[in-house]
């Protein structure tokens, strides 16, 4: 190795330290003096900082596969659950993608999760809900209480209350309900006006659902079954605020 | 307010996930598998880390207990996985020390990977060609953001160690995507 290359080396070595600061003020003008000189050195500091830009542009990785299935086999969890982006389709505010939202990319025009597919839960919800309401309930005739139509008529304001008195959730789920409707509440400008109204409509057929269950539970106080009901309706309605608050969290 | 309600997600998942709730940890196993994931490619390979991943989130799920929530769980959830990668890797070592001439995880994950003629390497192939303990630090560095001392306590290095494998690694990624 010539005098000239090892001289060469002795300042390459040194651009990471440049790079990222760690140079003595005296080293860091010494190598900016070489820098003015010197266009190999120029070019490996281009170089570098090149890489470096690169690799901070990296992002995260989707597996190949939903790997969850092995992960809930270990851990005890059910895995009946499919992979996310199973669920995933257009929605109809038209904004990113978790993931690009994570990434900032903001290319893709898809959630992860579907309205429609939040509409039919909503309606199997209820109809499972008055129909297990029904079951439990003595001297109801067969009549199933509560299914109830989405009411139509479900006014702007009404984004997280209606017309139907609201029994207390359980207080482990109280302050994330009361929580996730002030979010709600906050994000109701900026959403679509077509998601503000499903989101309405769904929310009234859960509390729907829910203050139905509240009466039979209140005719039957001693009913474990209706009780356990109402929980996991309750259950059900904070899943549901989630999602919507995952909605208007994209949306912002 | 997106972080906001993020974060409050968040918290209450993990609260759900300590106390024994799949559903809860199902929701944080689909937020971070992908920083995850890529943690474990980059400092693995990819036929290791799927099952790296996986066990990495069962290992969070029989430790979040001992989660006081004193930093993010993201935080917490990417150091547990750097400290796996490595002990796993230390015991796949030792495993093949014992096994000398098999074809196991270290053996693929010391060899170059296969290239197209006439291709040239992308970023991601060239951290994989780069030697394990600058590739660690690379990563960790330059993609994920750890500072010197981070690495340095992770990994069981000096702080000088870990600066100067992040130079000889910068040298041979400029080499590597110039090839």
């Amino acid at each position: 190795m010539s005098r000239k290359q090892r001289d060469h080396g002795e300042w390459t070595d040194r651009i990471s330290d440049y790079i990222d600061g760690d140079l003595a003020p005296e080293s860091r003008a010494a190598m900016e003096a070489h820098l003015a000189e010197c266009g190999a050195c120029r070019r490996a500091l281009e170089d570098v900082r090149a890489v470096i830009s690169a690799a901070g542009t990296l992002g995260e990785l989707e597996p190949p596969r939903d790997l969850w299935g092995g992960i809930a086999a270990t851990v005890g969890a059910p895995t009946a659950s499919a992979p996310i982006d199973d669920k995933v389709i257009e929605f109809p505010a038209g904004r990113t993608a978790r993931d690009d939202v994570r990434s900032g990319t903001g290319e893709a025009l898809r959630v992860a999760f579907s309205m429609p597919q939040l509409v039919a839960a909503c309606v199997a919800l209820v109809a499972a809900s008055s129909l297990a309401t029904w079951v439990a309930l003595p001297g109801q005739g067969g009549a199933p209480v509560g299914v109830a139509a989405p009411s139509a008529g479900v006014g702007p304001a009404s984004m997280v209350s209606t017309a139907v008195p609201q029994p207390p959730p359980p207080a482990a789920l109280a302050e994330e309900l009361a929580s996730l409707e002030r979010t709600l509440v906050e994000a109701r400008e900026v959403l679509d006006p077509n998601t503000v109204r499903i989101l309405e409509r769904n929310l009234s057929v859960i509390e729907q659902a829910i203050e139905d269950s509240r009466q039979a539970l209140a005719q039957d106080p001693e009913n474990e079954f209706l009780a356990a009901h109402l929980e996991r309706v309750y259950e059900r309605k904070l899943s549901y605020l989630r999602e919507a608050a995952r909605v208007a969290e994209w949306s912002t | 307010m997106g972080q906001r309600v993020a974060a409050h997600f968040e918290t209450a998942d993990v609260k759900r996930a300590a106390a024994g709730d799949h559903a809860a940890f199902e929701r944080l196993y689909r937020d971070h598998v992908g920083r995850v994931y890529a943690l474990c490619v980059r400092m693995v390979d990819e036929q290791s880390a799927e099952d790296l991943t996986q066990e990495v989130f069962i290992r969070a799920w029989n430790k979040l207990g001992s989660f006081k929530g004193q930093s993010q769980f993201g935080t917490w959830l990417h150091r547990l996985a750097v400290n796996h990668i490595l002990s796993r890797r230390e015991t796949q070592r030792k495993r093949e020390a014992r096994n000398a001439g098999g074809e196991g995880l270290l053996a693929r994950m010391m060899a170059p990977p296969r290239r197209s003629p006439g291709h040239a390497l992308d970023l991601e192939q060239a951290i994989r060609r780069l030697p394990e303990r600058a590739r660690d630090v690379f990563v960790l560095y330059d993609v994920e953001g750890y500072s010197h001392d981070e690495i340095a306590g992770v990994l069981g290095v000096s702080v000088g160690t870990s600066k100067s494998q992040l130079h000889r690694a910068r040298m041979l990624m400029r080499k590597h995507l110039d090839a």
